[in-house]
């Protein structure tokens, strides 16, 4: 069996795939044997692979698919919309530059490229003072959105967090706080120390109690899939 | 460098999952890490909520388009050059393979690549027993190239050894491509081979599964 495929020029998204049925010699059977397969959508991680050697329309899909998400983390980090512009272009160029290296077997590609936004936006931030931070209590994401503009994405988004939102309401107020300084905003166990007036062993005490109650509600989750 | 003990290991993996160890810590702990698999497992299910936590935070519009400006960033790189002169004197398309079970995908000049080797692109496809094509290969110009592998079709799960070609028959093995449900894809540098002729996938024993020819 052999494969044909046709695309629209200049889409990276959606194509149009026909296979073509072949006997032992390779001739081409009637036109009755050609089955046109499915319009698919290409894989997150071959959107990356095409990126990471440079293509123009595989860049502007990765954007497409993922740039609210990228935008969104590094205005979290940041509170800034000038730096987390700034922070979220530098992470696809980062991603571009590294795209060889994403494993696909420890993690998604929006995963991957949450992480690159975060540490690019830590690394920023780090010469800010930590009093332009977001307050951990204000962080009105950590609830459920009461309203959300894209219903298909709310749906996948949930599937895959609402472990952790109902993991999250059973770990104290005070460890939520300090994973959430240590996991999202970047700051070390010292820096959680200094915000919440604790000593630093009761910082790391705090983000690894949380995190460890949080590493079981995962197992849980996965084992029951 | 000490190796880190299980015990050390489990005290510190969700440090480790945060990023929040020293190089020293860290460097230990991987070392560790190397022939423990169940620290393995430990500390890459501390990974799963260190990302999942990032799940959590909203997505948000940015002020102005992102695409723009990223992709006019790349321009200064070696790739991006060759990839403008392509789009400017080939009028490059994208040809999408796909097949039952997955999608593979190849940028593919059209005629008149130019002159100079850094505009050429190779692609071919990855061929497998039988003359069944089973996934794409896509090589940039450039000394080594940059691969881009792909199989999405036929090559059961698993790990498999990629090894670069020269012209002299001498293979080159230049990564790993982990195949699970029936796809795999990896990029990366020829290594030590400027001119590559072919990319094999290469079996736990030692057997070609498939082969892509680039020249």
């Amino acid at each position: 069996m052999i494969e044909v495929a046709l695309m629209p020029t200049g889409t990276a998204d959606r194509h149009a795939a026909i296979t073509v049925v072949t006997d032992v010699s390779g001739v081409i059977p009637p036109t009755a044997f050609l089955v046109v397969l499915a319009v698919r959508k290409l894989t997150d991680e071959a959107v990356l692979a095409g990126f990471g050697v440079g293509d123009v329309e595989a860049g502007n899909e990765l954007v497409r698919r993922f740039g609210r998400r990228v935008y969104g983390v590094a205005i979290t980090v940041t509170r800034d919309a000038r730096l987390a512009e700034d922070v979220a272009q530098e992470a696809f160029v980062r991603a571009w530059r590294h795209a060889e290296t994403f494993d696909p077997r420890r993690g998604s590609v929006a995963s991957w490229l949450s992480v690159i936004t975060r540490n690019f936006a830590i690394d920023t931030m780090r010469a800010q003072p930590r009093s332009e931070l977001v307050d951990p209590d204000d962080l009105d994401w950590l609830s459920p959105p009461a309203q959300e503009p894209n219903p298909a994405d709310v749906a996948l988004r949930a599937s895959d967090s609402e472990w952790l939102r109902g993991a999250l309401d059973d770990v104290p107020d005070e460890q939520r706080r300090a994973v959430v300084l240590a996991g999202v905003l970047g700051f070390t166990a010292e820096e959680v120390a200094d915000r919440e007036g604790i000593p630093v062993g009761t910082a790391k005490s705090r983000i690894r109690l949380a995190m460890d109650k949080l590493r079981r509600a995962h197992v849980a989750t996965e084992a029951a899939r | 460098m000490t190796d880190a003990t299980c015990d050390v290991v489990r005290e510190c993996a969700a440090d480790f999952a945060l990023g929040a160890l020293t190089g020293r810590e860290r460097a230990e702990l991987l070392a560790h890490l190397d022939h423990c698999a169940s620290c393995q497992t430990l500390v890459g299910e501390y990974a799963g909520v260190a990302d999942a936590l990032l799940d959590l935070v909203p997505e948000a519009d940015p002020p102005r388009e992102l695409g723009p400006p990223v992709l006019a960033a790349l321009r200064p790189a070696p790739i991006r050059r060759w990839r403008h002169r392509v789009v400017t004197l080939a009028a490059a398309a994208i040809v999408a393979i796909s097949t039952a079970t997955g999608v593979t995908w190849a940028l593919v000049a059209g005629g008149g690549s130019g002159s100079s080797q850094h505009a050429a692109l190779h692609s071919a496809a990855m061929v497998g027993s039988g003359g069944l094509t089973v996934g794409r290969v896509v090589s940039t110009g450039d000394e080594p190239p940059k691969l881009a592998v792909s199989v999405d079709y036929w090559v059961a799960d698993g790990s498999y050894q990629l090894a670069a070609l020269d012209r002299k028959g001498t293979s080159v093995p230049v990564g790993t491509l982990q195949v699970s449900g029936g796809r795999g894809t990896w990029t990366g540098r020829a290594g030590s081979v400027d001119h590559p002729v072919a990319v094999a996938l290469v079996d736990q024993s030692g057997s070609v599964v498939c082969r892509g020819r680039l020249a």
